[in-house]
């Protein structure tokens, strides 16, 4: 009980430290991956938890999408090195009231919620996994699939808005 | 990285009334555009607002204004002055030297291609080869060294050359070739093509990464380059099952039809040219060739693939001809004693046709002048490379068979 | 004891994809090569390019092998033998592999050179082709299996082995694995020709050992992947469990590395259009089908 505490503690402190250090560095790589290791660090925890498929779900997700991440901050950005000491904050006010808000609401979320009677001994992972099955494709399947069909939506919206006319495309193929 | 812009005169600053801001930090503001000191970016100009203080010391310390500016941060903003590519993805440039000693491209040919990306957005090419051999305008030389010399210019075909050289001085000095001798010069040529086109498909297996076809295209090269007939013959069996294998090798189509085009152009030479329809071959109208049943290869579509398999159709057709020549020649040095006049040779080289202009005087070459189709193909490689992925840029310079040897700039 | 064991194993596994991959490329088979490849490696210079992004250079060879050796770690070689028989194992494999893109990508930016940065960038431009192909033929193994084990994966195999209940799977697994160890024909972060070695051309000394044995490594845990997933993992008359698992790796390994000899590099844009427009659904036809297969003959 204590190591489990242990090291949920020690990779809650590790994804707090690289989500800090995803504002320290000036390199948008480094940020990029600062921000993986702390989602890395969050999937770590739930493993801590003995939730064993979102902790390696978690890890396996955020890999490919903070690497996604990475390559359009530094295709967009001025000088992604960072060589230029570039100031990463903006906005300081709001950021700062946005995550006060956001912090307390969830910390009152935390204490304030009736959560219900704590199970001593979570089922094992094996269980865990075919439950979260029946779960998603039970009550909560309604809830998936919308979510997975606004998010192809707004995919296959955005391609459509970033592609180029047809028109302005023929003269690289005209031979 | 952006350029540090000039410094627009002083006077401007104060007919005009506008500041200048990064897009990013709405609180560096300055009167002359530049780069912001915290993030690099160009500065945007802007209006100078009413209420806005006009700023006394035009220095770079302005961080105590405009520290609540609640401006978003716009991407469309950010990006907008990027020079943009086909794709319409705006990115950071950059210039990357491909060469001289790079895996992909013959040695000595510097290639800098300026990259978006891994698309290609612009390219200078120059040979690094500082060819000692190239003719001298005006040192006047005795033949044989003249023939010596040619022959040494390009060590990629160094037969085509020598021959190039004796053609000429023969053609100045009015000397008959006996057809024999036409024959087995022939035979010499043609060996050297083989092993010159084979090279080109060895770079085209580097290039893609094929190591079978470059193990098997180098072993037959090395064989080759000192065969004689018989040896050259017995080497027909190997090509053809080689052709065959080519012909049901899976990616191959893919990695090359449709890429490295060239639109028919009176620059384009030798296969190059034959690739694109066009029947440029010095042999099609040498009557030694034409008594040897000779044929020019020739495809339409001017891709990698057509040059592929213009090189292969050329590789047989050289043996035909090596066949029918009935010998190889050694190609001795040739015997103008003292004759004088202006001579003039054109010979298919493995690239393609190079032509030899002199004037031979008393035996000695007095003045020369030279034409190579690696030097005429060089100006291609702009249109060829632009707007291509890096991986096919590359192949399509490497498919134009340079020779860094024979380019004079 | 059984993570040692499994690291030893996997050491000896790259010693010997080495010794082979010599032997596919120049036919001759010599059994000191790597190892005497290794100490000239571990002997030369370790460069260290010009403004670097130290903590990339340094952390991405390293990361390569952790990845390769994580996904190692729930792979049966015998029904004993294994690391960690996770309740999730078939996706554990994929999360410890998506750190391969990771290492490659900080591989690419660390050296602060063109080369290895284009080489990085165009690895994550291929495990967007790849990625698909990796997951959703697993999620056909896992229904047949009705587990994540991979034990159970290889036990549910033991009347038919997925090779044949579902080809179609297989074959797109087994490309999808060549280009996440980007072996030739999928070599494109690593070209040679094209970016002169890209993600490793900066790397030398020590720290390309690293990089090379992480590779070899990775070759391994993919191969074993297969026969895990594919092949019937540990099963097979006559011989002892771990003799079949180590042959059906090496047979595996050496037709990984043989493929890519015999044709040229693919291009990025092929393998983006084709592994969308013609391997997402085929992979969507393939988990279709075994859904029917086993619905109707459980």
């Amino acid at each position: 009980m204590t190591t489990q505490a242990f090291f949920i503690g020690f990779f809650g402190l590790a994804a707090v430290w690289f989500g800090v250090v995803v504002f320290r560095t000036h390199s948008m790589m480094r940020s990029a991956l600062a921000l993986l290791f702390s989602q890395t660090a969050l999937g770590a925890m739930f493993l801590g938890m003995q939730a064993e498929f979102l902790g390696v779900l978690q890890i396996m997700m955020m890999a490919t999408e903070m690497s996604i991440m990475a390559i359009f901050m530094v295709m967009f950005m001025m000088d992604p090195g960072g060589l230029g000491e570039m100031e990463m904050t903006h906005q300081k006010r709001l950021s700062l009231v946005a995550g006060f808000v956001a912090f307390t609401g969830a910390a009152a979320v935390a204490v304030l919620f009736d959560w219900g009677p704590v199970v001593s001994v979570a089922p094992d992972a094996a269980q865990q996994t075919a439950d979260l099955g029946l779960e998603l494709l039970g009550r909560s399947m309604l809830i998936f699939e919308t979510a997975g069909i606004t998010i192809l939506t707004a995919m296959i919206a955005a391609t459509a808005v970033a592609i180029l006319p047809i028109e302005a495309k023929t003269t690289t193929n005209e031979y | 990285m952006p350029a540090e812009t000039s410094h627009t005169p002083h006077h401007m600053s104060h007919t005009a009334p506008v500041e200048y801001t990064c897009p990013m930090h709405p609180e560096v503001v300055q009167h002359k555009p530049g780069s912001c000191p915290k993030c690099g970016m160009f500065l945007e100009p802007r209006e100078v607002s009413a209420d806005s203080r006009p700023d006394e010391h035009a220095g770079m310390d302005h961080s105590a204004m405009n520290h609540d500016d609640m401006a978003f941060m716009s991407m469309i903003d950010v990006t907008k002055d990027l020079p943009r590519s086909n794709d319409g993805l705006p990115m950071d440039w950059i210039d990357v030297p491909f060469g001289p000693f790079f895996p992909g491209l013959p040695s000595a040919l510097l290639l800098i291609l300026t990259l978006d990306g891994d698309t290609v957005a612009g390219a200078r090419a120059q040979t690094l080869a500082e060819n000692t051999a190239l003719l001298p305008d005006s040192a006047a030389m005795d033949a044989e060294h003249f023939v010596e010399r040619l022959a040494k210019l390009d060590p990629l075909a160094p037969l085509a050359y020598r021959l190039l050289a004796r053609r000429a001085i023969e053609n100045a000095a009015g000397v008959e070739i006996a057809p024999t001798t036409a024959r087995g010069r022939i035979g010499a040529l043609e060996r050297e093509r083989i092993a010159s086109h084979l090279g080109w498909l060895a770079l085209f297996a580097q290039q893609t990464g094929f190591d079978w076809l470059l193990q098997r295209a180098t072993a037959l090269q090395l064989h080759s380059q000192q065969a004689n007939r018989q040896q050259m013959l017995a080497l027909k069996p190997e090509i053809d099952r080689l052709k065959k294998r080519l012909q049901r090798t899976p990616l191959l189509k893919s990695r090359s039809v449709g890429l490295g085009q060239l639109l028919p152009d009176d620059k384009l030479r030798g296969p190059v040219a034959r690739a694109a329809g066009i029947t440029d071959d010095a042999r099609s109208t040498d009557p030694a060739y034409i008594a040897l049943g000779f044929k020019t290869s020739q495809r339409n579509t001017s891709d990698i693939l057509a040059r592929l398999q213009v090189h292969l159709d050329e590789i047989s057709h050289s043996l035909v001809l090596i066949e029918a020549a009935g010998s190889i020649d050694t190609l001795p040095l040739p015997v103008v004693a003292d004759a004088s006049g202006d001579g003039e040779a054109v010979v298919e080289t493995p690239r393609g046709s190079a032509r030899l202009q002199l004037r031979l005087d008393q035996g000695r070459v007095i003045s020369a002048q030279l034409d190579t189709p690696s030097t005429q193909h060089l100006s291609l490689i702009n249109a060829l490379t632009e707007q291509q992925a890096l991986g096919d840029a590359l192949l399509a310079v490497g498919s134009l068979d340079l020779s860094p040897w024979e380019i004079r700039q | 004891m059984t993570s040692l064991l499994i690291i030893l194993l996997l050491l000896a596994g790259a010693y010997l994809v080495a010794v082979l991959e010599a032997w596919i490329a120049n036919g001759r088979l010599r059994f000191a090569t790597p190892v005497l490849a290794g100490i000239a490696m571990l002997g030369r210079e370790s460069i260290v390019p010009r403004q670097p992004d130290r903590i990339f250079f340094e952390t991405a060879p390293v990361l390569l092998l952790i990845s390769a050796i994580l996904g190692a770690m729930v792979l049966p070689l015998t029904p004993d033998l294994i690391t960690t028989d996770l309740a999730t194992g078939a996706l554990f494999i994929n999360a410890a592999l998506v750190y391969v893109l990771v290492a490659l990508l900080m591989a690419g930016w660390g050296p602060d050179g063109a080369y290895a940065m284009i080489g990085g960038w165009r690895f994550l431009g291929q495990l967007i082709a790849y990625a698909m192909l990796i997951v959703m033929p697993i999620t056909a193994v896992a229904m047949r299996a009705e587990s994540l084990l991979t034990t159970q994966i290889v036990v549910s195999q033991a009347g038919l082995w997925n090779i044949v209940y579902q080809p179609l799977g297989f074959g797109l697994f087994f490309v999808a694995a060549m280009a996440l160890a980007f072996l030739p024909p999928f070599d494109l972060a690593t070209a040679n020709s094209e970016l002169a070695s890209g993600v490793e051309a900066e790397y030398s000394g020590v720290r390309l050992a690293v990089f090379r044995l992480a590779r070899l490594t990775l070759v391994m845990t993919l191969a074993a992947a297969t026969v895990v997933f594919y092949l019937g993992g540990w099963q097979g008359p006559w011989l002892p469990p771990w003799a079949w698992s180590g042959l059906k790796i090496l047979a595996v390994t050496a037709a990984m590395l043989l493929a890519g000899r015999l044709m040229p590099r693919i291009r990025e844009a092929d393998l983006m259009a084709w592994g969308w427009m013609l391997g997402i659904p085929l992979a969507l036809l393939n988990i279709f089908l075994v859904g029917v297969l086993v619905l109707v003959w459980p």
